[in-house]
């Protein structure tokens, strides 16, 4: 017995020290198999790419922004504030921002507050993804960055969001929101299409086929088929698809709807005052118009009232509601008469 | 001068031979083998000198309880790598998930590592707990026994604790699900939710209140019941062997035989883990949304069956299963003291006979129970609706008479204690794991969807 166990033994400390290799194998290769060094080597070449191969890379840039997040995009889009790289000529991401939107640069609002993705990822494949999900973001570049516009602008507030307007337009024209209203509970629609305001998850290819043909992803759907809407005009179907994705987009800081964002962003505390019941738009002045109860979600006091705060006014005859709201009704009935607007 | 030079020098040179031999323990002036046992002392007090060859067969344990420690160990060491980045606030606590998982160093294995040794913890006591019942371990064992179904439960507090913690969507929606459970239990479910959440709802102080429970408190009691556990083993004469061994002294030494077996075990756990940790990472979710919740809102697996069964009724799915189960796994060792069959699985034919015939009766019942009553449920169905069903006749209801009913006809077909109490914990081993996989099957609105079949659109 005694041979025999000790023969045993001898195989069991010869298993625990080829199991210890294997251990030790296995940890390297995992290390090695789960480190992601792909910026490094777009920090190299960038060198290369600037004719300054000899410099040291900087490493991980990080942007701290004003809405309290964190971007790491930097780490490898290294040329967004240098004038020299710009152009489509420039690979990416060696290419500097067009300077469109310098204002937004200049008040550090971030990269991701509009393009979406994941700020902290340090991989292309994660920071260009929806956080959280596998999906590429849409609103890495154009047209779909113009749905980003609506996080905190109403549509057409601004140059440079005529397709999103364009999409607002259609929503309204083809009766979209008598099955799909903004509002919870359905005010006066009928409330059983599916939210508008959750399809982040969907691809865009989803989205489109829903709108050509409603059954081709649910067989059991009633709702109609807008082919022929978008028939002449395949730019339409993309306005209208830039808009969805702009529903989809909460408020930066919001949490409170209309009150939180003008409080964080303008310093106004236009509600306090001004306050529905819960917490919307209205009080004294409350708005009739439906499209803006439906987005009380995504707007802003300042976005139609250019933003000053009650303190700053002289009196009450200064108070800009009646000028500067009829000035900013255009964006929806200039030529359509839907909803009851005021 | 040129003697301090020298001995300098005489000490630099001898200094490889000296930095090993005098790290070294002493060996006293006795003989050399008393100190080697006493450089080993640790593994001594862990293990019995000598055990029986029984103890050297894989499949006397299936090293489950080895696993389960070598699991626990790798879950402190990570989960301390982990807690130097974590923030546990609700502001930065899905950020902080990020940065692990995207810009710390190797964070993201450390954290795969970390929820997929939980996980498997998780399966692994449950097996090992099957194990122990099946083989009437639990006699002669009585401490222990309910030392372990301690463990079992503050590990399960684990898993629920450290489930928030990432603060997705995901987490949040699974925690609150879970707590609105204890809104079933009777009397005192309202008091422990809100001490538990520290409030009404999931914010803040529950964040901080969990990481409290899931960094210091369950695991330091853990710890403690885990060193009793293990010391209990050995008090109690090692692992539990039938009578027609008990009378065979143990006489294989712990060392190295028990011990190295163990070791290789440890080592092929944590290869496995690392290759799989490597491979597939930790599920991080979109960012956490307190006003929408998702739909489907689950516990996580190991808890949904609680939330189907909680789905039919709160007070048999939140309070009596559980309770019934609890009583029955606490009370088991006092009900049932044959000796005979001890340390063999399900020994004896007429046992053996007695569990596979309740778990193809259990098996039968759950799924005519499920049928009838995601049937009734169902608009499509032909059957009869449930509307006027009283709410107590559900599954859960029906297993735990079932178990009961087939307790006492086994035991009265075998005549033996041991064949009732087992049959009676498989009929509600067949329960859980039902309701689990019914659980994970619930679609949009708690609605039975089969595996290949699609969910309504916005989903």
């Amino acid at each position: 017995m005694g041979t025999e166990l000790s023969g045993a033994a001898r195989r069991w400390r010869w298993l625990l020290l080829v199991s210890s290799l294997v251990l030790i194998g296995v940890g390297i290769w995992a290390v090695v198999y789960a480190s992601d060094g792909g910026w490094r080597r777009i920090q190299r070449q960038f060198g290369e790419i600037t004719g300054a191969p000899g410099e040291r890379p900087p490493g991980i840039l990080q942007l701290e922004t004003c809405l309290g997040s964190v971007d790491r995009c930097t780490t490898c889009h290294l040329a967004l504030e240098r004038s020299d790289l710009a152009g489509p000529d420039v690979p990416l991401p060696y290419r500097s921002h067009p300077l469109g939107t310098v204002h937004h640069l200049k008040y550090r609002f971030g990269c991701s507050v509009c393009h979406g993705g994941t700020g902290r990822a340090l991989s292309a494949r994660v920071a260009h993804s929806m956080q959280g999900t596998s999906n590429r973001d849409r609103r890495l570049g154009d047209p779909y960055i113009q749905a980003s516009c609506s996080r905190c602008h109403v549509p057409g507030d601004k140059p440079g969001m005529e397709r999103l307007l364009s999409g607002a337009k259609l929503y309204l024209e083809l009766g979209c929101r008598l099955c799909h209203p903004l509002t919870r509970g359905g005010r006066g629609g009928w409330d059983f299409g599916p939210d508008l305001r959750a399809p982040g998850r969907k691809s865009l290819a989803y989205l489109e086929a829903s709108l050509v043909d409603p059954t081709a992803n649910f067989p059991r759907s009633t709702m109609p088929s807008f082919d022929k809407s978008f028939e002449d005009e395949p730019m339409l179907l993309e306005d209208m698809l830039i808009f969805l994705v702009s529903l989809s987009l909460s408020r930066p800081e919001a949490g409170k709807g209309v009150r939180h964002a003008s409080d964080s962003l303008v310093g106004a505390a236009c509600t306090d005052c001004h306050a529905g019941e819960d917490g919307r738009a209205g009080g004294l002045f409350r708005h009739e118009c439906i499209y803006l109860l439906e987005q009380a979600q995504h707007l802003r006091c300042s976005t139609c009232h250019s933003g000053r705060a009650a303190g700053e006014q002289e009196g009450e005859k200064s108070c800009p509601v009646i000028s500067e709201h009829r000035r900013n009704c255009w964006v929806c009935h200039d030529e359509i008469a839907t909803g009851g607007g005021p | 001068m040129s003697r301090f030079l020298s001995s300098l020098a005489r000490n630099l040179r001898s200094l490889p031979g000296n930095l090993i031999g005098d790290l070294r323990p002493r060996a006293g002036s006795a003989d050399d083998n008393i100190a080697r046992r006493m450089r080993r002392n640790f593994i001594y007090h862990l293990h019995p000198v000598s055990v029986t060859r029984r103890a050297l067969n894989p499949l006397t344990t299936l090293g489950l309880g080895v696993i389960t420690v070598t699991l626990f160990f790798v879950l402190c060491v990570t989960g301390i790598l982990l807690m130097i980045y974590y923030v546990p606030t609700t502001r930065q606590a899905y950020s902080s998930m990020q940065d692990i998982e995207y810009a710390v160093t190797l964070g993201r294995f450390v954290r795969a590592l970390h929820r997929w040794a939980a996980h498997g913890m998780v399966v692994t006591v449950l097996l090992h707990l099957v194990r122990v019942i099946s083989m009437g371990a639990y006699r002669g064992r009585e401490l222990n026994w309910q030392l372990g179904l301690g463990l079992c439960l503050l590990m399960l507090g684990m898993a629920f604790t450290g489930y928030l913690l990432p603060w997705d969507q995901r987490s949040f929606w699974a925690v609150s699900v879970t707590a609105s459970m204890l809104d079933g239990t009777p009397a005192i479910g309202g008091a422990v939710k809100s001490l538990l959440l520290g409030g009404e709802r999931i914010g803040q102080a529950t964040l901080l209140r969990f990481y409290t429970l899931h960094v210091a408190l369950l695991p330091a009691s853990m710890l403690v019941i885990l060193a009793l556990h293990l010391w209990r083993i050995r008090r109690d004469g090692g692992l539990a062997r039938p009578p027609s061994v008990t009378g065979e002294a143990p006489s294989v030494p712990a060392w190295p035989h028990l011990v190295l077996r163990e070791g290789v075990i440890v080592l092929w756990v944590l290869i496995a883990l690392a290759v799989w940790a490597a491979l597939v990472q930790a599920p991080l979710g979109i960012p956490v949304d307190p006003h929408t919740p998702s739909n489907p809102e689950k516990a996580p697996w190991y808890f949904i069956w609680i939330q189907e069964m909680v789905s039919y009724s709160e007070v048999t799915g939140a309070f009596v299963f559980p309770g019934v189960l609890m009583t029955w796994l606490v009370a088991l060792p006092f009900v049932e003291r044959e000796d005979e069959g001890v340390g063999r699985w399900l020994a004896g034919r007429s046992c053996r006979r007695a569990v596979a015939v309740s778990v193809l009766v259990a098996i039968g019942a759950l799924v005519a129970c499920e049928a009838l009553y995601i049937g009734a449920h169902s608009e499509a169905s032909p059957l009869p609706s449930a509307a006027g069903w009283p709410d107590l006749l559900n599954p859960s209801a029906a297993m735990i008479v079932l178990a009961i009913v087939v307790a006492f006809v086994s035991g009265l077909w075998t005549g033996s204690t041991r064949a009732a109490c087992l049959s009676g914990f498989f009929v509600m081993l067949v329960a859980m794991l039902g309701f689990m996989l019914v659980g994970l099957c619930r679609g949009p609105d708690w609605v039975f969807y089969l595996p290949w079949e699609e969910w309504p659109i916005g989903y």
